[in-house]
């Protein structure tokens, strides 16, 4: 039990460690390489937690598939940036003020694990009894995710193969006068570091 | 002797982190990146073992798979300055 | 026999650790890129070797096991490769290795 804890308390101390050399950097492309850390890290963290699944999909989406995309952007951005200097005070205040409505909230929230916590009553247990019987798959959150609500996954898959088809038509037509993206391709790769 | 293993993956993590923050170039960062991957595909094998329960070592194949096609995806777009075909 | 199996484990983890304590330590006092690989190289080789064998010998013959000779596959053929493009972009950039100078430098 104590181990769980030490695992736990190191993890969180190296996302923040993470977070503040985050807060400190100026580059774009050291940006995207810390955030894929920080996917690691995190994925490894929901792993202690026992949620599998959401470590798959943290490990695929959050280090590989994301990172891949953002430096794919990357590619249409020019290398020099503007610096910003103005007053930061009041985005540093909105933030710090919403930051302490959350953590005020979240101690109303059940202790994890609860079973008397009001998402453990309500279908949560006709799901666990029934997977094996009625569907016969032994990962319960596959069967829910394919059967019981199969219709949410099929409304979702197309919601997001219609995201990537606008996506191709928009870009399909940016193809036709390529005079805005060329010039600041070739600059990307003049300086390292 | 798990717990002990695991201690000493955190001990070079956080070692690899600290030569990723400091890192002069690109290069160094890239390389402790990877190096920081390989360390977090082990620590999951590890935990599995040492929480009684390997089975999650499914994981850790898809973080070595994941790891270097981020890793080439990097270094490629610092030779040829785009991922795809955009430049004819 | 357990107690065997228990003793081959921990030499082998020991082994394991001291590799990839000894490469972090090196990638933060070696100077250079081209030196940072040669410790980075120790993590992926000796680490991952030492650690997948320790567990190999505590998972018997299993699926578990199939998939720990398939972890090392994989490293043990991504590995070279990141440091090879890895060496070769920086020699690109004209990065030059930091230390005196015997003969021709690449």
């Amino acid at each position: 039990m104590i181990s769980e804890l030490l695992i736990n308390a190191f993890l969180v101390t190296v996302m923040l460690a993470i977070a503040i050399a985050l807060l400190k950097t100026r580059t774009v492309i050291f940006t995207v390489i810390l955030t894929s850390a920080y996917s690691l890290v995190a994925a490894l963290m929901f792993i202690t937690l026992d949620a599998v699944d959401v470590a798959f999909t943290e490990a695929s989406v959050g280090a590989g598939i994301s990172t891949i995309l953002f430096l794919a952007a990357m590619a249409y951005l020019p290398k020099k940036e503007e610096e910003n200097f103005s007053n930061q005070f009041l985005p540093a205040l909105s933030c710090i003020i919403l930051g302490a409505i959350l953590i005020w909230c979240s101690y109303d929230l059940p202790e994890i694990g609860l079973i008397s916590s009001p998402i453990h009553q309500h279908i949560v247990p006709d799901y666990i009894l029934g997977s094996r019987n009625d569907i016969g798959i032994p990962n319960i959150v596959t069967s829910v995710l394919a059967s019981y609500r199969g219709y949410d996954t099929f409304g979702e898959t197309i919601v997001v193969f219609t995201a990537g088809v606008a996506v191709l038509v928009l870009l399909q037509n940016n193809k036709k006068n390529p005079k805005n993206t060329k010039s600041k391709i070739n600059k990307i790769d003049k300086k390292v570091g | 002797m798990y717990l002990a293993a695991l201690i000493a993956c955190g001990i070079s993590g956080i070692l690899i982190l600290v030569r990723i923050i400091l890192g002069k170039t690109t290069f160094d960062r890239i390389l402790a990146i990877n190096s920081l991957g390989t360390i977090i595909v082990l620590g999951i094998a590890l935990h599995g073992f040492y929480s009684g329960r390997p089975e999650f070592l499914d994981i850790a194949i898809v973080y070595a798979l994941i790891n270097f096609i981020g890793t080439i995806a990097v270094l490629k777009l610092f030779s040829t300055g785009s991922l795809g075909d955009i430049q004819k | 026999m357990e107690l065997v199996k228990d003793i081959i484990t921990g030499v082998f983890f020991f082994i394991g650790s001291m590799s990839i304590i000894i490469g972090a330590c090196g990638l933060i006092k070696l100077p250079d890129v081209f030196s940072r690989i040669h410790a980075a190289g120790m993590i992926d080789t000796g680490g991952t070797a030492f650690f997948l064998l320790g567990m190999i010998v505590q998972s018997g013959w299993s699926l578990i096991t199939v998939k720990l000779v398939l972890i090392g596959v994989f490293i043990f053929f991504t590995s070279p490769v990141t440091s090879h493009v890895t060496a070769n972009l920086a020699r690109e950039k004209k990065l030059t290795p930091v230390g005196k100078k015997i003969g021709k430098v690449l």
